[in-house]
């Protein structure tokens, strides 16, 4: 009988692992959709990080917890446990325990002791139960430490990684400082902490090491041992013997997996937790889609191509107001320069024009037929070549070769041309200023009917951000300039002057003084 | 989870009919605990998806075997596999299967588990699977995940049962040994079965 099935049960495991590989991948590659869309759509990665301090690392979460909640994360180099081990290798054991349990019991179920009367059903099942058991609890019991020191050890390693990491970031500051002795001793110090962490792990599974050792000497020997005086009395065979010494390292076998279940489970529980409590913050972030001041597209026929405030009032997450506008026309064709002090509101109100600032009440008309386009002070680079970071957001291809060369030329950037195609990290490879300017160039290519340039000109120097203002109303005679800046010439660049005026604890958004807007 | 809960039970009530005539209570027992599965695979509509495909798979599992066990008491089961008969413990135990996955669906943890795990089981998209050495089709991806854990669940339990029958070869081969028996020391290694023989402690 042995050959055949044994046939059948290489094949049949091999399919399983390939089937239960194809679950893991295509589970994996479902549930990392699932979340990232969720938490781009609408914009909720922004309201996240304006909802909930605690969602931490939402990046490891998409990235290692989705992979760590399925299948514990394990690569087959190493035993861990995710849903797939809690639940079908959950059952398989069971099944292992049950079935070779009554192997046990049947082979067993008239045993009596040898040269008396007393009757124990069973007896081989109760020995295995029992052996297994005790062995299994001395294991749990001197490998316990070895939870928490795992556990302190992907923190330490985590600490140290981004000791360096960090390191990495700001090197020129820690370089201007002469600070490579503190960055030594701060760095030797965290390695020496993994190190002693390392050394403890290593006296513990020592201990582990030798008791299971000593264990799996004598777990094959237990069986005969008990059997042998029925062997030697001729009342079984040896193929009883061999049968029950099987059965029983099943039964064994199958505890020990329970009681390491036992010990993932609370691992499980907090991987579960961080998807959960990312989950319930995408959830927040999403009822805030909505919240904030209304916003009404108008269509240019029907109200004009102009951005309407009304009655707006924007205020910060924890509720505190900010800045008011009564009623605001922003007219098409009109540029304005929009100043007041830091903290006055002026980047919110950007936000709540573009839609994204969920804090507020009021109404806010806008074109509907026209784009509106918001530059920050720090743009935002992609990773990749020099074509995708002038491009984004649109796709690499939407615009041809010699207008992305122009735009660059016109943004002052003209020595990058010949460097489309070329890969870099390019937010660390440009100064603040070109990076800014290569936003403008975006800008170009995009032609929005509104242009809402927050401190977009902020790293260049006032001559030259003069030069790009005139090329912008050249090359962009459509598009309607707002811009926010803290220089004086900055106002003299747009027709009209609007201020952040300072009214009780806030801000309300008016026309500045005309002795002002003249200067 | 409804028709099935039903056939469920109109298998337990099959699985009485012998003992009750018999006043048998020890044969009672598996038409009495199908009869709990049933309630609870009925009461299963409700609770997480990922799991109701366990129960799903148990419940089957117990008419089948439950089936096989009432047609062995009956004197149905055919001669020839006599050696694949099943035993009495088989639909017992997945009939408890099924009413523990019920069970445990109500804790709260396992709950807050299943919270994550359902999105993947409750995906709405078509998607394209591929069976080899069959064309790829389209089907709805919790289908192709569901039909993923039936098979998975279903291929384990089916390795157990081998480990289990290789264990009663092991026993008849190592007596062929003892015994110096030659002739069936290779037949049991290499085809036919042979009949195991019967012992006692006493």
């Amino acid at each position: 009988m042995f050959t055949p099935y044994a046939f059948v049960y290489v094949g049949m495991t091999v399919i399983e692992l390939f089937v239960q590989q194809m679950l893991v991948l295509r589970w994996r590659t479902w549930l990392t959709d699932h979340f990232v869309s969720r938490w781009l759509n609408t914009h909720n990665h922004y309201r996240i990080s304006l909802v909930s301090g605690q969602t931490d690392n939402p990046d490891q979460r998409i990235s290692e917890v989705i992979f760590r909640f399925i299948n514990g994360g394990n690569d087959g180099s190493n035993q861990t446990f995710g849903l797939y081990d809690f639940s079908i290798l959950l059952i398989s054991t069971i099944t292992t325990l049950v079935s070779f349990s009554i192997v046990l019991w049947t082979l067993s179920e008239s045993f009596t002791f040898p040269g008396t009367n007393v009757a124990v059903p069973g007896f081989l099942f109760w020995v295995a139960l029992i052996y297994a058991a005790a062995g299994t609890l001395v294991t749990h019991l001197i490998g316990r430490p070895l939870i928490r020191l795992y556990f302190q050890r992907q923190h330490m390693e985590a600490d140290y990684r981004f000791s360096l990491a960090r390191l990495r970031e700001y090197t020129e500051q820690v370089a201007l400082l002469d600070g490579e002795t503190a960055e030594k001793n701060l760095l030797g110090g965290r390695f020496a902490a993994l190190i002693a962490n390392y050394l403890d792990v290593i006296y513990c599974r020592m201990r582990v090491w030798a008791f299971t050792q000593f264990f799996g000497q004598i777990s094959p020997i237990i069986p005969f041992v008990f059997t042998a005086p029925f062997y030697f009395a001729r009342k079984i065979e040896l193929g009883t013997m061999t049968q029950t010494a099987q059965a029983f390292g099943q039964v064994a076998s199958a505890l020990t997996f329970f009681v390491n279940y036992y010990t993932y489970l609370a691992g499980f529980k907090s991987v579960v937790d961080r998807l959960n409590s990312f989950d319930v913050a995408i959830d927040e972030a999403r009822a805030l889609a909505s919240a904030g001041p209304a916003r009404i597209a108008t269509s240019a026929a029907a109200g004009g191509n102009v951005i309407a405030l009304d009655n707006v009032d924007l205020s910060l997450p924890d509720g505190r107001h900010i800045v008011g506008a009564r009623h605001v026309e922003l007219r098409g064709g009109e540029s304005v320069a929009l100043t007041g002090a830091s903290g006055s509101g002026k980047s919110t109100l950007f936000r709540a024009i573009s839609g994204i600032w969920p804090y507020g009440s009021g109404r806010i008309r806008e074109p509907g037929d026209s784009k509106v386009m918001v530059l920050p002070p720090k743009p935002y680079i992609p990773i990749g070549t020099l074509r995708a970071a002038v491009t984004y957001p649109a796709v690499p291809g939407t615009y041809r070769d010699e207008d992305i060369r122009s735009a660059l030329a016109d943004a002052h950037l003209g020595s990058l041309a010949g460097e489309l195609d070329r890969e870099e990290v390019w937010s660390q490879r440009l100064s603040s200023g070109e990076q800014q300017r290569l936003a403008i160039a975006r800008a170009l290519l995009l032609r929005p009917g509104w242009l809402l340039l927050d401190e977009s000109t902020s790293a260049v120097e006032e001559k030259l951000e003069a030069e790009l203002y005139a090329m912008l109303k050249q090359r962009l005679p459509e598009t309607t300039i707002i811009s926010i800046g803290h220089r004086s010439t900055l106002a003299a660049l747009h027709r009209r002057h609007l201020e952040m005026a300072p009214e009780g604890d806030r801000f309300a958004l008016r026309d500045a003084a005309p002795a002002q807007a003249a200067e | 989870m409804k028709p099935l809960s039903i056939a469920v039970a109109l298998f337990g009530l099959v699985a009485l009919i012998q003992p009750v005539k018999d006043m048998n209570a020890a044969a009672a027992v598996l038409g009495v605990v199908t009869l709990i599965a049933a309630l609870t695979t009925y009461r299963s509509v409700a609770i997480s998806s990922f799991l109701k495909i366990f129960v799903g798979i148990f419940s089957v599992e117990t008419i089948i075997f439950g089936l096989a066990v009432v047609a062995v008491r009956a004197g149905l089961w055919p001669q020839y596999f006599a050696e694949e008969q099943p035993p009495e413990s088989l639909p017992l135990t997945v009939a408890i299967f099924s009413i523990l996955v019920y069970a445990v669906s109500r804790l709260r943890t396992v709950e807050q588990i299943m919270r994550i795990a359902d999105r993947y089981f409750d995906a709405g998209e078509m998607a394209s699977a591929r069976i080899w050495p069959f064309r790829a089709y389209q089907s709805l991806e919790r289908r192709t995940a569901a039909a993923m854990i039936v098979f998975l669940v279903v291929i384990n339990q089916a390795e157990v049962a081998i480990t289990v029958r290789l264990s009663f070869f092991n026993r008849a081969w190592f007596d062929a040994i003892q015994q110096r028996n030659e002739t069936v020391f290779w037949e049991q290694l290499l085809l036919c079965s042979h009949p195991t023989p019967s012992f006692t402690w006493e």
